[in-house]
C-alpha cells in the first residue's frame, strides 16, 4: 500500500469516523539484530520514516584527503513519530498469558511468539536487502522492524486537528533479506497476520482506553431521558405499578433482548424509565435512548458523534 | 459504540434502552437503531430494550427485524378496568361512567382527564362520551382555566406545528419566555430538554393540538401534507378524521375524498 495511500485512508476514516486512536494492525519485517523472530509480534514506540533523503555528491573529509572522486551518498532525514503513550504504556504493561491462546492459524515452526517494543521504520520500499536494513540499523541502532504505511498513518493523525493517537503492532512475517519470498519464510505470513491481530483485540479488550467516556455520556444522556418521569400522575401519590417490568425483567435475567410493544398512551416510556432506573440501582451502565433525538443519523458512526 | 457497551458489559453490566423506535417511519436512523441493538443483544452483560408502538405496517416490519434475530416481543397493555376505576376514584372521580373507566384504561387520557379535575375539580365527566370528547374537554379546560386561553392555545398548536417540522421533535423557545409557554409547561404539555429547547410531553399531545388546529382551518389531507412531513402525518390525519366525523359530515365527507386523493 504505502505511504501515501495511508495518508489518504486514514484521513478519510479520521473524517468520517473522528476516533480517538488510530491502530495499524498487520505484518512486517523483522529485524533479528534487535531479537525480533519471524512470528513475534512487533509493538511500535515510534515511527521512523525514512523516505526523507538527502542525496548528493559533495566530498566527505575522508575524499579530500585521500584526493579521490566522492561517491553519490543518501542521507538519510529520518522523520520520527511518537506512538500513542497510553496505549504504548497499557501494552508495556499487558501481562497476559492467555493472549496466544487465542491464535487457530498453525505455528510453521514450534515456539511462542514474543511481544517486541521498539522504534520501527516506514518507507515505501519492499526491502529484502540486509544492505539497506544496515543503513537504517546505523542510523538507528534500535530499530526493530520495517514496514510500509506507518509514516503515512502517523503523518495524517498527528496534521489532523483532532490529533488521534496512533499506534501500531505487527507481526513478523519476514527479516527483509534475501530470503524474503521463499517458501519457508512465506508460510509465516498467515500466522503473522493473526498473531499481530490477536493481539491488539487482546489488548484493547484488556481496557487501556478511557472507557470512562463513554460511560459518562451514556449516563449524562440517560439522566436526560429520566428527567421527565412517566407514570405519575397528577393527584396521584404513587407511581402506577406495571406488571410488564417484571415481565420484561424476566426475560433479561433470562438472557434474552426485549421488544415492548402497545398502543400509544399505554405507559411504554415510563416503563422504559422504571427499568433504565432498576438497572442503574443494580450497578449497571445505562443507555437510555429516544430514538426522536437521532433521527437524523445514517449510521453507527454518526450515531456515536450524538453523545 | 458497540465495542463500548460491549465493554461496559463486561465491567459491571449495561441495559441499553431504545425509546420511541416508531416514531421514525421509514428513516434510515431505524436501521441504525435495530443494527445496534441486534449487535448489541448478543454481547456478554450487556441487556436490550426496544420499544416501539407496534399497530402500523411499518411498525411490524421494524420490530420483525427485532424478533426474527431472537428478540422476544412483550406487550405494554392499557390499565384494566378495575385499575382505571381504582385511580378515578382516588382522584375523586365518579366512575360511575362506564365510558369515561374505558377511556381511563389508557394512561395518557388518565392523565387528562387528572389535569383536568386539577384545574377545574367541579368538572362533570359524566357527560364524556369518547376519546375524542376527552381531548376536546381538555382544550376547553385549558381555555376555560386561563385568563388569556386563545392566546394559550395559539401559542400550544404553534408549538406543536414547529416540533412536528422540526429534525427531532423539540422547538426552541424565545427569551423573555412568553407567559403561554410558562402556563404550558405547568399544564404539563410541554417540558423542557435543555436550556429553552422543548418537547411535548407526548408526541399524541402535540399530533392533537396540530390536528385540533388543522381542523380549525377546515385544512384538507393534500394541505396537511404541504404543511408537514409525510412520515409525521399519520397518526395527525387520524386525529382530523375522528375530529371531523364528530363535528361536521360535511367537511368529514371532502375530508375522506381528499385522503383517497393524496398518494
Amino acid at each position: 500500500m504505502g505511504r501515501v495511500e495511508g495518508v489518504n485512508t486514514t484521513k478519510d476514516a479520521i473524517n468520517r469516523w473522528s476516533p480517538s486512536y488510530v491502530l495499524l494492525v498487520g505484518i512486517a519485517a523483522g529485524f533479528p539484530d534487535n531479537k525480533a523472530a519471524l512470528g513475534d509480534v512487533l509493538v511500535s514506540s515510534l515511527v521512523v520514516d525514512y523516505e526523507l533523503q538527502k542525496i548528493s555528491d559533495d566530498p566527505t573529509w575522508w575524499d579530500k584527503l585521500l584526493r579521490r572522486q566522492p561517491k553519490s551518498r543518501e542521507n538519510y532525514r529520518f522523520q520520527p513519530y511518537n506512538a500513542d503513550t497510553r496505549l504504548l504504556q497499557a501494552a508495556q504493561n499487558f501481562i497476559t498469558v492467555n493472549w496466544t491462546a487465542r491464535i487457530t492459524t498453525p505455528r510453521p515452526v514450534s515456539g511462542k511468539p514474543t511481544a517486541r517494543f521498539g522504534p520501527m521504520a516506514t518507507g515505501d520500499k519492499v526491502v529484502a536487502r540486509r544492505a539497506l536494513v544496515d543503513s537504517l540499523l546505523r542510523g538507528w541502532p534500535k530499530l526493530i522492524g520495517l514496514e510500509m504505511e506507518a509514516g503515512g498513518v502517523a503523518s495524517a493523525c498527528f496534521q489532523s486537528p483532532k490529533r488521534p493517537g496512533s499506534f501500531m503492532v505487527r507481526g513478523v512475517s519476514d527479516l527483509a533479506d534475501n530470503n524474503k519470498g521463499t517458501d519457508s519464510v512465506e508460510q509465516w505470513r498467515a500466522y503473522a497476520a493473526e498473531v499481530a491481530a490477536t493481539y491488539a483485540i487482546s489488548l484493547l479488550s484488556s481496557g487501556p482506553l478511557p472507557i470512562e467516556a463513554a460511560a459518562s455520556e451514556f449516563k449524562r444522556h440517560t439522566d436526560h431521558a429520566l428527567q421527565n418521569p412517566r407514570l405519575q400522575i397528577p393527584g396521584l401519590q404513587k407511581s402506577i405499578r406495571r406488571n410488564e417490568i417484571e415481565e420484561v425483567e424476566d426475560q433479561l435475567g433470562l438472557g434474552m433482548s426485549v421488544v415492548l410493544t402497545g398502543e400509544a398512551g399505554t405507559g411504554k416510556t415510563g416503563i422504559g424509565q422504571m427499568l433504565a432506573t432498576a438497572a442503574r440501582s443494580a450497578g449497571k451502565e445505562v443507555l437510555l435512548l429516544d430514538a426522536r433525538l437521532v433521527e437524523h443519523v445514517n449510521d453507527e458512526a454518526q450515531l456515536r458523534n450524538t453523545f | 459504540m458497540v465495542n463500548e457497551i460491549g465493554y461496559l458489559g463486561t465491567i459491571g453490566g449495561c441495559r441499553v434502552i431504545i425509546d420511541q423506535l416508531d416514531s421514525m417511519v421509514d428513516l434510515p436512523c431505524v436501521r441504525v437503531l435495530t443494527d445496534l441493538a441486534t449487535d448489541c443483544s448478543v454481547l456478554p452483560g450487556v441487556e436490550v430494550v426496544v420499544i416501539s408502538r407496534g399497530d402500523e405496517e411499518h411498525e411490524a416490519k421494524a420490530i420483525s427485524a427485532l424478533t426474527g434475530k431472537g428478540f422476544v416481543e412483550l406487550h405494554s397493555y392499557p390499565l384494566t378496568e378495575a385499575d382505571a376505576e381504582k385511580l378515578l376514584n382516588e382522584l375523586g372521580i365518579d366512575a360511575s361512567n362506564k365510558k369515561v373507566v374505558t377511556i381511563a384504561k389508557n394512561l395518557l387520557n388518565l392523565e387528562l382527564i387528572a389535569r383536568i379535575k386539577e384545574k377545574n375539580t367541579s368538572f362533570d365527566f359524566s357527560a364524556i362520551e369518547n376519546e375524542i370528547d376527552l381531548w376536546d374537554h381538555y382544550v376547553k379546560a385549558l381555555l376555560a382555566s386561563e385568563s388569556k386561553g386563545e392566546e394559550l392555545l395559539a401559542a400550544v398548536t404553534e408549538l406543536a406545528r414547529e416540533a412536528i417540522n422540526s429534525e427531532d421533535g423539540s422547538v426552541t423557545v424565545n427569551i423573555p419566555m412568553g407567559r403561554a409557554v410558562i402556563r404550558l409547561r405547568s399544564w404539563g404539555i410541554i417540558v423542557r430538554e435543555y436550556g429553552r429547547v422543548y418537547r411535548f410531553r407526548h408526541e399524541k399531545l402535540q399530533d392533537y393540538f396540530y390536528a385540533w388546529d388543522a381542523t380549525e382551518r377546515c385544512l384538507m389531507p393534500p394541505d396537511v401534507l404541504s404543511e408537514i412531513n409525510k412520515h409525521r402525518s399519520m397518526n395527525i390525519l387520524d386525529w382530523m378524521r375522528r375530529i371531523y366525523a364528530r363535528d361536521s359530515a360535511e367537511l368529514y365527507a371532502r375530508f375522506l375524498k381528499g385522503a383517497f386523493d393524496v398518494e
